[in-house]
């Protein structure tokens, strides 16, 4: 057992910061999964879809970005309705992690926004993400959502990517990444 | 209002951080839970039991550990499937159940989260949120959405990480002090 304190400085270090410029098709971060950093989290904010009622979506990479996992997912999603106060739950993907299911608007004046958590990606880890963004559906309540993903494969995952799962570009958002000692 | 530079970064401080193996509980003392905080994070991960479809309990102290409380808990689990449209809940007056049901089993799908605690030491209004992944014995990876309090405690100085029955085969819990 290691005494890692007291320590003055924030044991949270904001590695990246990225936009969506010229609606890619993806937000990447490569090269920033360490062995000194055991958990991850970020913060995303003004996500918009390209496509109308797609999804806030994350994947994983073992060979740093050059590709990317597209199946052995498990993920779920508890969504919200900020009007009603309804609970709905997503359909489940396997593919496409979400980070909602509230099939985000591509109009709307604000965007997603969440904060996600990636334990443990070297090991067997998982994702959970709190958010909220307004919905496509008729009237575009906005939702919050709670998300889980897992991935069921080896461990050793070292890039992650945000997209709009699983059809178009991203017209707008921004990522920060930090690292989390301990 | 204050400038905080070009970005800001929140004050969390690393306290310490406790890996199991095979271990009965992990608490942390009165050395880490201390007047300095009022807010503690708490980020834990690859967690498992040795004993199949335990509840993992969070209890509290105020005796630095020679006791922990076990009752005047209000302690609600709302757990949802990762493919299913049902909501249950477990409660509890007896302790702080942050997961019920893990798997031992399961290679992919280890206890994951992260939690805040809130007033530890002033008294009065202690309450813990939790954020968890895991994997349901018996069923099927799911996520836990916790949050209890205990409606007596007196100024609580130690925390403990347990399962019900049997020992934590594995994982690491880190505890942090959100500076305010």
């Amino acid at each position: 057992m290691a005494y890692n304190g007291p320590n003055s400085l924030s044991s949270f270090v904001l590695l990246q910061t990225k936009s969506a410029v010229g609606a890619p098709t993806s937000i990447v971060f490569t090269g920033l999964i360490m062995p000194q950093f055991k958990s991850y989290y970020f913060n995303i904010y003004g996500f918009i879809p390209e496509t109308n009622a797609r999804f806030p979506g994350i994947q994983f990479s073992y060979d740093n970005g050059a590709t990317y996992q597209a199946s052995s997912y498990l993920q779920g999603s508890l969504n919200q309705l900020a009007t009603t106060g309804v609970a709905t739950v997503n359909t489940a993907s396997t593919t496409n992690p979400r980070l909602n299911s509230g099939n985000t608007s591509n109009t709307a004046a604000s965007g997603f926004c969440a904060e996600v958590w990636l334990f443990n990606p070297l090991g067997y880890g998982s994702a959970i993400s709190l958010g909220a963004g307004v919905s496509s559906v008729a009237g575009n309540p906005l939702r919050s959502a709670r998300s889980v993903t897992t991935y069921l494969g080896a461990p050793g995952i070292n890039a992650i990517k945000f997209y709009s799962a699983d059809l178009g570009n991203i017209t707008r958002a921004t990522v920060s990444m930090y690292g989390i000692f301990g | 209002m204050a400038y905080t530079g070009p970005f800001f970064v929140p004050q969390i401080v690393l306290l310490q951080s406790q890996t199991a193996s095979n271990s009965a509980s992990i608490v942390f003392s009165s050395t880490y839970i201390t007047s300095t905080y009022t807010t503690y994070k708490v980020i834990y991960y690859g967690i498992y039991p040795d004993t199949d479809a335990t509840a993992f309990n969070l209890d509290l102290s105020t005796d630095n550990g020679a006791t922990y409380l076990n009752s005047n808990f209000l302690a609600g689990d709302l757990v949802n499937q990762y493919n299913s449209a049902t909501l249950a809940n477990t409660n509890s007056t007896t302790t702080l159940p942050i997961i019920t049901g893990q798997s031992n089993n399961t290679a992919n799908a280890p206890i994951c989260g992260m939690m805040d605690l809130y007033n530890l030491p002033t008294a009065v209004d202690a309450c813990v949120v939790a954020h968890s992944s895991y994997f349901l014995s018996g069923s099927s990876f799911a996520q836990s959405i916790f949050a209890g309090t205990n409606t007596a405690a007196g100024s609580i100085n130690a925390i403990r990480f347990s399962f019900s029955a049997g020992n934590i085969a594995s994982g690491t819990i880190s505890l942090y002090g959100v500076k305010q």
